[in-house]
């Protein structure tokens, strides 16, 4: 019985991911098919917050830096060097992982709003840095990423639509780590940090290295979807990928969709990456003015009514469809 | 087992403790007794390692442990359970117990066969599928004791467990804890449930204001003037011995 519902979730999670891989089979337009893709995007970046934000509580508001970091280093790497991004992608992972182990050592003994501060600052300080850097970066005019050819090695495609299948591989990827980590011992320390810090002192948990590896887990993930943002748009500059809008966006998709399962994220970025395309779209100031004003409506929605995000109603939905089964299951045995 | 050699802190200009000096041999079950605020409370988590002593020395097994880190101290085998309840609330009560069995299991499925095992040794046994913080105090003090003995302590200190349970259920845990000695486990329990005490300790270190007034066996140490006179009272005193 057991067994049985374990290969059900399995099939279901499979048969999940296959139809993410084919949803350009559905002939949805190129416009539809953009939005796809960069939500796909920001799926990946907003589970690499989920790690560290969701599972441990440890609300960082800098997460934009390593989706920056991913996006300039392989920009960089393939703009100076001709690197591909196949090659830079992996290695602004890598310059991201350790630029969480830095962040990381500086801000983890912080609590509280003292840390969420902190890591934003530190934000700030690399956006500004790299506007300084402008020889190489470009400063705040930004970078970009030339159009070479349409290629699979250089990982450059003539719209952004045919980036989808990458997009959605990697979602796929990234969603796979993220609930790999929440069933592991990794992620059963993440959740006993988040509850008790202390408590998990005492019951043996490494704390300071345990948010360390779940934050470089994560940096690497939202690394990745920078490097991938980079090549869709062929063009990076700070504003876009390491501002605070967009840490707080990271941090609000997963919050939203419910920071504390796997799945959070990609319910997070499919209702509102879409919703401020939408609205920005249109192409008014209005539009993307009514944006945020949605998002932050919606944010004290869920702080009110459900912290625990969309992840929350659906627990809440599964627990009234049992209990009623439960005293009839008694009764007929 | 462990040696604790002239520990002194200060909180602020407060002095908590001030050259607190003892040890503890391999198998015994000693009680720390002593008024509110006289420092019990603080010596556990200097032991533990959740607050640094401002001087003095710790030894546990032949190894200095004052200056290491409290998950480095419970990976040697040494750790405690919480006078103001700690559990994990937004954990199920087999997931607190897990976690503390990850210290030692490889894999979580491993962690979950100790975890029901620990669970079923404290009488959460049931349980398991519960949330912690549905659990009434009483099993909440339960299930961190689980969670203590899943990370296999060679030795445990037990801040106050009998608050709040009835007769019949202090008579359970005493046998439990006499059978935890039994297997090798050393205790060092704070207490004020002074009939429990007398009932489990081989041994009896009194703290007042700071530092250790008083060291015997129950019965010397519950006739002592200063115990008499700064915790137990006259009146207690001559019942409990009477």
């Amino acid at each position: 019985m057991r067994i049985d519902a374990l290969w059900g979730r399995r099939a279901l999670l499979a048969a999940g991911a296959i139809a993410l891989l084919c949803v350009p089979l559905l002939h949805l337009s190129d416009y539809t098919m953009r939005i796809a893709t960069m939500t796909c995007v920001y799926v990946v970046a907003a589970a690499g917050w989920t790690l560290i934000g969701g599972y441990a509580n440890q609300i960082t508001l800098g997460q934009a830096t390593m989706f920056g970091i991913g996006a300039y280093v392989s920009t960089m790497l393939f703009v100076h060097f001709h690197l591909s991004p196949w090659i830079g992608g992996p290695l602004g992972a890598i310059a991201a992982a350790l630029a969480a182990a830095v962040i990381g050592f500086l801000v983890f003994r912080l609590w509280g709003a003292y840390f969420a501060l902190v890591t934003l600052a530190l934000a700030e300080m690399v956006r500004i840095l790299v506007e300084y850097a402008q020889p190489i970066t470009g400063g705040p005019q930004g970078i970009s990423v030339p159009f070479v050819r349409n290629s699979l090695w250089l990982l450059q495609f003539p719209e952004a639509k045919d980036y989808y299948e990458i997009a959605a591989l990697l979602v796929i990827l990234a969603l796979a780590l993220a609930r790999g980590v929440q069933y592991s011992p990794l992620g059963y320390r993440l959740r006993a940090i988040r509850d008790d810090e202390v408590a998990a002192k005492l019951a043996g948990i490494n704390v300071f290295r345990t948010k360390m590896i779940a934050f470089m887990l994560g940096a690497v993930l939202s690394a990745l979807a920078g490097t991938l943002y980079a090549q869709i748009t062929g063009f990076v500059d700070p504003d876009s990928v390491l501002s605070i809008t967009l840490s707080v966006q990271l941090a609000l998709y997963a919050i939203i969709g419910g920071a504390q399962v796997w799945w959070g994220p990609l319910a997070g970025a499919a209702l509102l990456v879409p919703l401020g395309q939408a609205m920005t779209g249109s192409g008014s100031a209005a539009g993307a003015g009514l944006a945020k004003i949605v998002y932050g409506l919606l944010l004290v929605a869920i702080v009110v009514i459900q912290p625990l995000g969309i992840a929350g109603f659906v627990k809440d939905l599964r627990f009234r469809r049992r209990k009623p089964a439960a005293p009839s299951q008694a009764v007929s045995p | 087992m462990i040696a604790v050699s002239k520990v002194a802190k200060r909180f602020g200009g407060l002095a908590v403790l001030g050259d607190v000096s003892f040890s503890v041999a391999a198998g015994e079950i000693v009680g720390l007794i002593g008024p509110n605020g006289a420092g019990k409370s603080t010596l556990f988590n200097i032991l533990c390692g959740i607050i640094r002593a401002d001087d003095g020395e710790i030894t546990f097994e032949g190894r200095r442990i004052e200056r290491l880190q409290p998950h480095r101290i419970c990976q040697l085998g040494l750790t405690k359970t919480s006078q103001i309840v700690r559990v994990f609330a937004g954990m199920s009560v087999l997931e607190n117990a897990l976690v503390g069995a990850l210290l030692h299991a490889r894999t979580v499925s491993q962690a979950r066969v100790e975890g029901r095992a620990a669970l079923q040794r404290v009488g959460l046994a049931g349980s398991e599928e519960r949330l912690a913080s549905d659990l009434a105090l009483v099993d909440r003090m339960r299930l961190e004791l689980a969670r203590a003995l899943c990370t296999r302590p060679r030795l445990l200190l037990i801040d106050e467990l009998m608050a709040g349970l009835n007769a019949s259920e202090v008579g359970t845990m005493l046998d439990l804890l006499r059978a935890l000695r039994d297997e090798g486990i050393t205790l060092i329990v704070i207490e004020h449930n002074m009939g429990a005490l007398m009932r489990l300790c081989d041994r009896v270190l009194a703290l007042d204001a700071g530092s250790i007034v008083a060291e015997g066996t129950p019965e010397a140490v519950s006739r002592d003037p200063r115990v008499v006179e700064s915790y137990l009272g006259e009146k207690f005193a001559r019942a409990l011995n009477s």
